[in-house]
């Protein structure tokens, strides 16, 4: 019996494991995306001077 | 007083001016409850089970109805400010406001339900506590939808928007009454979430005007 | 703690640098401590006789939801800290607070649903918690949706800001809906009062959990109010700088 194997339980244990990381994930990107829009607009604010 | 007794009477003067609004959510509550006995198997415990959330559900919807015309037309020829500079307190004046709007959005309501909920068999007492329930909602969804009113005004085509506002805030309400009602036809004790019902309309007096004063001066500026 | 030190951090350019300092060492710490709890949850703790491997959801499903109100809570704090003294650093918290916020809201509901399919054999059932779970995702929706409709800065954050604080209200309901309502969903298994009702060998991946996922928030809120507050002060002097 593999360790990995979640018995009947199987899909609904790691669909759950999947989604919680993905939303982890999608979070951190997000607020990186955010910042580097950011900063862009700043950069390309102060370029022109 | 004589500030309030004057806003109220202007308020009444231009809702029948502008009648159409109050007929239109009036004559959806009236049609929605209406239907459904006859688009649905029109049997006596199923029309029971069903009368509840409809009853909740069309008073929520008629009143969604002419919630832009609260603010939207005072704010456009300046009414709003008006009273914001007025001697009355700001908050007393909002609520004279959703005060003079429930009379003409929701009491119509309330006083055709006995008509439409006798269709569901619903017996006379049952009919009773219906009005009193609708009444406890309706008196704190007003409040609700003035805040709602207030706090999306500058914007154009605020509809979606309103709705997903709306909807989380009124969601125990209309649970609650739905609830009193079903117990009140299966005859269990309804002092319970009638009593919920009454705690919120009591809560939304006091906070309503308030929050929705403070979402108007939030919209002016 | 010196409260001149944390009028300090109010102001928009300390509390970028020192968020952009704290960022990096959240987020590990954060990630490194959902590691190791989700491997303690998965893999070490043993199988409840009860529900079997099924249960092992809990370590996902308990600190999202815990998260969700915990965040509102933080937004709604936020939102009255900014109306109250008029700041934009705490407006510029609690709008970056929101996405995640509402991601975990959803993420409770889903891996409550893959839990409660093969448990309890519903996905849904509309008793107080989960309705009320339900109604905090739409107020987040509502929160997000007003800073999205309305263009002016200003006037956006001081409207959501308003409707966070009266969403508060529900979040007392979610916490006690199982107390004071009978549902479906259990009561609490960890309160402050009492000993927890789980065993230690199922525990300490949940605090690890909640901890870990907890660190991770204020890591990414970090970065994602660090953006805001530069949208904001876009024309000040300070930010050239960066």
């Amino acid at each position: 019996m593999s360790i990995f194997d979640m018995g009947d339980y199987n899909f609904y244990v790691w669909s759950s494991v999947f989604v919680s990381m993905l939303a982890l994930f999608l979070s951190y990107f997000d607020a990186k995306k955010k910042h580097k829009d950011a900063t862009s607009t700043i950069r390309n604010m102060n370029k022109p001077k | 007083m004589n500030i309030y007794f004057q806003l109220f009477s202007r308020e009444i003067r231009v809702a029948f001016k502008r009648w159409t609004d109050a007929l239109t959510g009036f004559i959806l509550f009236f049609l929605i409850a209406i239907l459904f006995p006859l688009i649905s198997d029109s049997n006596k415990e199923f029309l029971l089970t069903i009368v509840g959330p409809i009853m909740m559900f069309s008073a929520f919807f008629a009143s969604m109805l002419s919630m832009q015309n609260m603010f939207k037309p005072d704010f456009q020829n300046g009414t709003i400010e008006q009273l914001m500079l007025s001697k009355g307190s700001f908050v007393s004046l909002i609520l004279t406001k959703t005060i003079a709007y429930w009379l003409f959005t929701s009491l119509p309501l309330i006083l055709i339900s006995g008509l439409t909920a006798s269709i569901y068999f619903v017996s006379a007492s049952g009919i009773l506590i219906i009005q009193l329930t609708l009444l406890l909602s309706t008196l704190t969804m007003v409040h609700i939808n003035a805040f709602t009113a207030a706090i999306t005004l500058g914007i154009r085509y605020p509809g979606a928007l309103m709705t997903l506002i709306i909807t989380p805030i009124t969601l125990p309400i209309l649970i609650f009454g739905s609830k009193t009602i079903e117990n009140s036809i299966l005859g269990a004790d309804i002092s319970g979430p009638l009593y919920f019902l009454t705690g919120m309309m009591m809560l939304s007096f006091f906070l309503g005007p308030w929050i929705t004063a403070s979402a108007l001066k939030i919209s002016m500026d | 703690m010196n409260l001149k030190k944390i009028y300090k951090y109010g102001s928009p350019p300390n509390f970028y640098r020192f968020a952009m300092k704290l960022e990096p060492w959240c987020l590990s710490l954060g990630l490194f401590l959902t590691a190791i709890g989700s491997i303690g949850g998965l893999f070490i703790a043993p199988k409840d006789y009860q529900m079997g491997d099924a249960f092992r959801i809990i370590y996902f499903h308990v600190p999202s939801a815990y998260l969700s109100m915990s965040a509102y809570a933080a937004m709604g704090i936020a939102s009255i800290i900014g109306i109250v003294w008029r700041s934009n650093v705490a407006f510029a918290v609690a709008k970056s607070i929101a996405p995640f916020g509402a991601l975990m809201t959803a993420v409770a509901l889903i891996t409550g649903m893959l839990w409660g399919k093969p448990m309890w054999g519903t996905a849904w059932v509309w008793d107080a918690r989960l309705t009320s779970e339900f109604i905090l995702l739409l107020l987040y929706f509502g929160y997000i949706a007003l800073h999205a409709t309305i263009k002016e800065q200003k006037r956006a954050d001081r409207a959501a800001s308003l409707l966070a604080i009266l969403g508060i209200v529900n979040l007392p309901i979610i916490h006690y809906s199982v107390v004071w309502w009978n549902t479906l969903h259990q009561a609490s298994t960890i309160s402050k009062l009492d000993s927890p009702s789980i065993v230690g060998e199922m525990l300490w991946p949940l605090l690890l959990m909640i901890i870990g996922y907890m660190i991770f928030f204020i890591g990414v809120i970090c970065r994602g109010g660090s953006a805001e507050v530069l949208m904001r002060e876009k024309r000040s002097n300070w930010v050239k700088e960066v």
